[in-house]
């Protein structure tokens, strides 16, 4: 099927919209049905199918900048104007600087705008200040995460009965992730720090037990561990073997390893090769 | 009429679309649920469903359960003298199932939407799908069962697009299906599962705890030993895993040798002994989300079915594997079967489903086993080349191209297999085929090799010598799995022969089986009562006086219950 075909089979122009397609090929299906027609049917979804991944090509151009709400009250844009270089700030430092400087630049925050004391502190100034953090908090590409631990106690929430739980119980559930996913990547770090100490058969023994523990249980969390944990195993040289052994046996990674490839295919490729220099055929 | 049947490893269900909506069947026990049971009775009439299942202990050898699990296979049955293959048993449920649907809606049913495991392969679906036609029904559709608790939530879902999950935990498979809605187009992204992990093994677990705890020194070992014994005990380890669902502990007690054998479980134990069968659980869940390119927490909402779903230890793992509590507004013992009926909706185009159209996928990689070349000159078979690839949207056709690899070889023998590993020896053997083709050096002659495989979920496969555009297409005949339409006509004059217990007797039967299997396991005095009542009852019986027989019935019922709480489906 050439690049037009699957537009014109679906009877749309080229769209970088997803649900575009979709509503396209909803409709069109309704009269071409699997069980009825098998034929015009397959090739209909491969249209589809097609037309999905170009959406995906054409979706590169970077989202239009927020709209200026002109309903809203002068003193909240002008709290909110003295309010953004340091949010943006803190966004910077969490995706490009270090730990110290993002939690150094939100305590300067705290201090500049008296928001630690809640008696004192303006509402107004603390509520956009907490929107501001929500944006630092779930939508930039990076955080560290003992800010993000900070700035969910700080706001509480995770904590059940909190107006954004009601309102987006999505993000929560986002952040609640993010705590957990935050915690086993620590626990990455400890095991590969036990290889590095050259103790691998304490780091295996350590990574046996995090297979069966609570933090490990939810799908996403482990598939963020096990990524990480090849990642790490990748960039020794040599490669610890002992420890790998006992990562393919306990995370199945024989059966299965297409989230470590997708998570970091060079990665993957690396740790592929230096596991076959040493003759590992597990 | 089609109707809509959840053929069940432990319990049967039928439904119908009418009016615009999924409405459940019951039986003649006026139950929703029919047990998956079969057994002969003692004028060697069949039973079906709880009367049969009251017999399990009584008449282990006249009774049998759980042969879903064996369909697709040719394991025989024994019932009395009689012989039955595990689609003769189904067939005899679907038969029950049939008479009270036909009861319900006051015409003849002549054809169904029956479900089955995602995970079942081609074999277990023909032996599904004959089940059906020895039970004299045609089989409009084999519906995947996740797919069809997908249907029955899908319906009430207002949101224009969202994705879920359905965690389909029967009594003897586990299922997990990936699921995206928008604009009535409910399709399947990814389903994965394993054939042989259910409620069932939760209860086997039990009565090898008891058998290990307080058996062995009673000198009560092989649990095959002594049949009667080991349905008493399973009866037990059912209780005891209703009662442990949200409760501290539980008790099963055994009569054995003059003897009461009794062994407490507390939860704690019982959450540790499952522990291996709730890991088994990950490796479905992990394929279906990569297979589907997804993540946990894009799903807007987790769907449970089956009705192992119900043991909290099994909603505790759901809740922390996905981070959130499954939903709850659908009963998991009936959602399969209002999806099946959904799905007889669909195929009967009812106005009301105009707006619905449901996709599905298969479920496993099909292919054939070829020959690599593992130096110059030297090949091995074994090798598997995938087809179709797992997870592809059915229906759908696909193909290979393959090479002789003999000089002059003048026939080309093809295997196929369905699986996910490298080698063929790891994956299922489906069937084979042998096709002439010219002799020629070797690598010259190519043969293209297409498979279809429809929305049932069968498969066929056509084969064409590129060179002389011949075609041949596969009967799969080899599988003993399948039974070959000459069977299929000997099966239905010999299930022709049965004598079925009269439908309206059936609450009756019942009812003085569960008198009979409680003076089996009751002592003393109590015994006596029970064996009073029952004879009293069964005098009755004889008088054939409804006016007389019913209040009689629901007194005994009464005093049943009383005995050993109400009796549980």
């Amino acid at each position: 099927m050439s690049k037009q075909e699957c537009w014109q089979i679906l009877g749309i122009a080229p769209t970088p919209e997803g649900r575009d397609v979709k509503r396209a090929y909803a409709k069109l299906i309704k009269t071409t049905r699997p069980e009825d027609d098998p034929e015009a049917f397959q090739r209909l979804r491969n249209a589809f199918e097609d037309a999905l991944w170009a959406a995906d090509e054409l979706r590169r151009a970077p989202p239009p900048p927020e709209a200026i709400d002109a309903t809203r009250a002068g003193r909240e844009v002008e709290i909110e104007a003295m309010l953004r270089p340091h949010v943006e700030r803190l966004a910077e430092l969490n995706e490009q600087g270090t730990r110290d400087e993002a939690m150094a630049a939100l305590e300067a925050m705290l201090d500049q705008f008296a928001l630690r004391d809640p008696a004192t502190r303006d509402p107004l100034v603390w509520q956009l200040f907490e929107d501001g953090m929500l944006w630092v908090c779930c939508d930039i590409s990076a955080n560290h995460d003992d800010f993000l631990r900070v700035a969910v106690e700080m706001f509480g929430w995770t904590q059940p009965g909190h107006w954004l739980g009601e309102r987006d119980p999505k993000t929560v559930e986002w952040l609640r992730l993010r705590l957990r996913e935050a915690e086993a990547l620590e626990a990455v770090d400890q095991v590969l720090d036990l290889a590095e100490q050259g103790d691998e058969r304490e780091a295996s023994a350590m990574l046996r037990r995090l297979v069966d523990d609570d933090l490990l249980v939810n799908v996403d969390v482990r598939h963020l561990f096990e990524a990480e944990l090849m990642v790490g195993m990748s960039e020794f040289e040599p490669v610890p073997m002992h420890l790998s052994e006992s990562a393919f046996a306990l995370f199945g990674w024989k059966r299965d390893h297409r989230h470590l490839e997708e998570y970091h295919p060079d990665a993957w490729r690396e740790y592929q090769m230096r596991l076959a220099r040493l003759g590992a055929n597990w | 009429m089609i109707i809509g049947i959840d053929l069940g490893t432990t319990n049967s269900l039928v439904a119908v679309w009418r009016d615009g909506q999924p409405v459940m069947i019951p039986n003649a026990l006026g139950h929703m649920l029919t047990p998956s049971v079969v057994g002969l009775d003692d004028n060697g009439e069949v039973l079906v469903g709880l009367a049969a299942r009251e017999r399990l202990i009584t008449h282990p050898q006249l009774t049998t359960s759980v042969f879903k699990r064996y369909m697709g296979s040719d394991r025989q049955t024994h019932l009395g003298s009689q012989s039955f293959r595990p689609e003769e048993l189904s067939a005899l449920v679907l038969k029950s199932l049939k008479a009270d649907a036909e009861r319900f809606l006051g015409e003849p049913v002549t054809e169904a939407v029956i479900t089955v495991p995602a995970y079942f392969s081609d074999a277990q679906r023909k032996a599904t799908k004959i089940a059906g036609q020895l039970a004299g029904l045609t089989v409009e559709r084999l519906v995947n069962e996740p797919t069809a608790a997908a249907l029955a939530y899908g319906l009430h879902q207002s949101e224009p697009e969202s994705r879920f999950l359905v965690f389909d935990l029967g009594g003897g498979t586990f299922d997990i299906s990936i699921l995206e809605l928008f604009d009535g187009v409910m399709e399947v992204r990814a389903s994965a599962g394993d054939n042989f992990l259910g409620g069932e093994d939760f209860t086997e677990l039990l009565i090898d705890g008891f058998v290990e705890e307080v058996g062995k020194h009673k000198g009560l070992g092989d649990k095959q030993a002594s049949p009667a014994l080991y349905q008493a005990l399973r009866k037990q380890a059912e209780q005891a895993k209703r009662a442990l669902t949200g409760s501290d502990g539980a008790a099963m007690e055994v009569q054995y040798q003059g003897e009461t054998l009794r062994w407490d479980i507390t939860d704690a134990d019982f959450q540790k002994r499952v522990e291996p069968l709730l890991k088994r659980l990950r490796e479905p869940i992990e394929r279906a989300l990569r297979d589907a390119r997804l993540k946990a927490i894009d799903l807007d909402q987790i769907v449970l079915a089956g009705g192992a779903t119900r043991k909290s230890v099994v909603r505790k793992l759901v809740a922390k594997l996905f981070g959130r509590m499954p939903a709850m507004n659908l009963n998991p013992d009936e959602v399969v079967a209002r999806g099946a009926a959904v799905m007889a909706g669909l195929k009967a185009r009812d106005v009301a489903l105009n707006e619905i159209v449901m996709t599905d996928v298969c479920p496993y990689t099909l292919g054939v086993e070829v020959s690599e070349q593992v130096s110059p000159g030297r090949f091995q078979p074994g090798f598997f080349l995938p087809i179709i690839e797992r997870n592809s949207v059915v229906p759908v056709s696909r193909e290979q191209t393959v090479n002789t690899v003999v000089d002059n070889q003048t026939a080309l023998h093809v295997n196929i297999f369905q699986g996910e590993s490298r080698l063929v020896k790891d994956n299922i053997f489906l069937g084979e085929i042998t096709i002439p083709v010219p002799p020629r050096p070797a690598g010259q002659v190519s043969v293209t090799i297409r498979f279809t495989y429809d929305v049932n979920g069968l498969l066929e496969a056509e084969m064409t010598v590129d060179e002389t555009g011949q075609k041949h297409r596969l009967v799969i005949e080899e599988n003993p799995g399948v039974l070959t339409q000459v069977q299929i006509e000997e099966k239905l004059a010999a299930l022709a022969k049965l004598k079925i217990h009269p439908r309206e007797l059936l609450p009756n039967a019942t009812l003085l089986a569960r008198a009979d299997r409680l003076y089996q396991q009751m002592l003393g005095e109590e015994r006596q009562w029970v064996a009073q009542e029952a004879a009293r009852f069964q005098a009755l019986l004889e008088g054939q006086d409804e006016a007389v027989i019913e209040p009689a019935r629901a007194e005994l019922k009464a005093f049943l219950d009383q005995i050993e709480g109400e009796s549980w489906l």
